[in-house]
């Protein structure tokens, strides 16, 4: 919290102005230092939520870093982690020489990298394409985080609505679900620190021995130069093969796969790209692969 | 004397040429006196911004200049999302705009010089093409498996891209701060045709003519630039059989399966008042395997 600083630097900004007479300015800034003042006694009171509004209310009269930091403090405290993050961010664009400036950085690294948490869950048994998540294998960003025989949970945090919860980093994430007859996509998005649900869904038969997916739907492997592969389960006979990627109209390395010869098991390829979908070349490309086991 | 002058000129312009600068960020911070509403807009692109939301971070600068009038900090910031963004031209477009609006910058010779690099920074090429487990080749040099993306400076260029099926030849010209994709993909009309040959027979951005002839002593017909077929052993042809180039192509095809790859390299023929002056060519042989 800034307290005794920010009132000084408030008072300052009016007593920057010429003395001869009084400018609108100072008429903002004495308003906008009252509801700062009232602001940090909430605040110390541990009454957030009015600290909050009078905070902004000093903001919305005359804004200042100080008033935006402990916005942003209280939005923390909240757990309002997008908001906090919004908010040092201003502090530091309104005020670039802050002596803490590294200190607020650390505080919205971590902010930034504060997980959110997807709950993966599917609908009624009265919808056919509903998952029986025991038999199948669910993936976040390529990762395995739901073996066969997992089941989901009731979550607190939904009311007691079963959901398997896997905590992840903010943005967007690509689900897959794999089952021994089907498969399913979806692409969840969460912010930082967030909860979201997650519902899944998969058609009841989807066969074949290999499933590609990439992280935003551009990256496709191909078969030929016009027919990729982005989001698919696809028949593919055993044995070793040199694939072609191509991300967007552009060539990438290719890729080296092995299909099972075990008719049971099936070949999971996943690309992720860290890298924002408007350079014009192959994008920097992650590569996970797995083999998937089911019993017959 | 106007040739020296022209040297000078064309050494200056080569000097400048040089790498595209990293992509760290440079953010400016938001112009004193807003309110707070178009504080949050500023603020909201910086956080797409590092967010890596790279468009929404420039819609939401847009947005605050809509709002605030034209601010020289934010078009700073898009001028750097920008060249992030490998947008060049527009970076340097919107470095200007910031000059124009901030004619006292303090760091004006900064921004001048960064405007500098930009405009001669070396040409972005990306090699590619539709058949996997091709070899790109620049200038008569193997870069590497397809695909590859290269810095050039400026001038013609040559580019081949020989996969397991056929070859691709193509040629494109190096601007400063410029980019091109140069899709080569096999010449459709020769992809189903037989083996794909054992011999390409390539050449220079500067070596103009191409075409077919056939060689009067062996009577072996040539495309240049071209994939063909040959037994081993050793070759010597005029191109088109008479006395365009000074010097005739020579290559050895062994007797392993690799693939022969004959570079042609020209001096840029002389244009008016030297009608019939023969082209100074240089031949680079290289054997290459192609294919998984």
């Amino acid at each position: 919290m800034k307290i005794l600083v920010c009132l000084i630097a408030l008072v300052a900004v009016a007593h920057a102005d010429p003395i001869r007479k009084k400018t609108p300015t100072d008429k903002f800034a004495k308003a906008a230092a009252e509801a700062f003042t009232e602001a940090l006694s909430y605040d110390e009171k541990g009454d957030l939520r009015t600290a909050l509004g009078l905070y902004e209310k000093a903001q919305g009269i005359a804004p200042h870093p100080y008033t935006a930091y402990n916005i942003g403090d209280v939005y923390r405290r909240m757990g309002k982690i997008s908001d906090a993050i919004l908010m040092f961010e201003t502090y530091l664009a309104m005020w670039p020489d802050a002596p803490d400036r590294k200190e607020c950085e650390a505080i919205i690294d971590k902010l930034v990298h504060t997980p959110g948490t997807l709950y993966l869950m599917t609908s009624e048994k009265s919808d056919p394409e509903a998952l029986a998540f025991k038999d199948f294998y669910i993936f976040v960003d390529g990762e395995l985080v739901a073996k066969l025989g997992t089941q989901p949970k009731p979550e607190p945090a939904l009311n007691g609505k079963l959901a398997i919860a896997v905590p992840v980093q903010a943005g967007s994430h690509a689900i897959d679900a794999v089952s021994s007859i089907s498969y399913g996509h979806a692409e969840c998005k969460v912010i930082a620190g967030g909860k979201e649900e997650c519902h899944l869904r998969a058609k009841p038969r989807v066969d074949g021995h290999a499933v590609f997916r990439s992280s935003d739907n551009r990256v496709g492997v191909h078969k030929d130069k016009s027919h990729g592969f982005y989001a698919d389960r696809v028949e593919v006979a055993p044995g070793h093969y040199r694939l072609m990627v191509r991300d967007r109209s552009f060539e990438c390395a290719p890729i080296d796969l092995d299909v099972p010869s075990d008719l049971n098991d099936v070949a999971y390829v996943y690309i992720g790209t860290p890298e924002w979908d408007g350079f014009e070349r192959c994008r920097k490309l992650t590569i996970k692969q797995k083999k998937l086991h089911f019993d017959p | 004397m106007k040739t020296t002058v022209l040297t000078i000129l064309l050494s200056a312009g080569a000097a400048l040429a040089g790498p595209i600068p990293p992509p760290t960020p440079i953010r400016k911070p938001v112009p004193p006196g807003m309110t707070a509403d178009n504080i949050k807009i500023f603020v909201k692109a910086i956080v797409a911004d590092k967010a890596g939301e790279l468009h929404d971070a420039i819609s939401k600068y847009e947005d605050f200049n809509k709002e605030s009038g034209d601010s020289a900090n934010a078009f700073y910031n898009i001028a750097d999302v920008e060249r992030r963004m490998e947008r060049l031209e527009r970076a340097i477009k919107d470095y200007k705009k910031y000059l124009d609006l901030a004619p006292q910058a303090a760091d004006r010779k900064e921004v001048e010089h960064l405007i500098d690099q930009l405009a001669n920074a070396d040409f972005t090429v990306v090699l590619d093409g539709a058949e996997p487990g091709a070899l790109i080749f620049l200038d008569g040099k193997l870069l590497g498996p397809s695909p590859q993306i290269a810095h050039v400076g400026p001038g013609m260029h040559g580019v081949d891209r020989i996969s397991p099926s056929g070859h691709r030849e193509g040629s494109f010209e190096g601007k400063p701060g410029g980019y091109q994709h140069e899709v080569l993909d096999d010449w459709s009309a020769k992809k189903h045709e037989g083996p794909p040959g054992n011999v390409v027979l390539s050449k220079s951005g500067t070596f103009g003519s191409s075409g077919s002839w056939k060689d009067k002593q062996s009577g072996i017909e040539y495309e240049f630039p071209g994939r063909f077929t040959l037994p081993p052993g050793h070759y010597v042809t005029k191109p088109w059989d008479d006395d365009r180039t000074c010097q005739p192509i020579e290559f050895d095809v062994p007797k392993h399966g690799d693939i022969t790859y004959v570079y042609v390299d020209a001096e840029p023929k002389a244009k008016k008042g030297h009608h019939g002056e023969c082209q100074n060519i240089v031949t680079r042989v290289q054997n290459v395997k192609v294919g998984p």
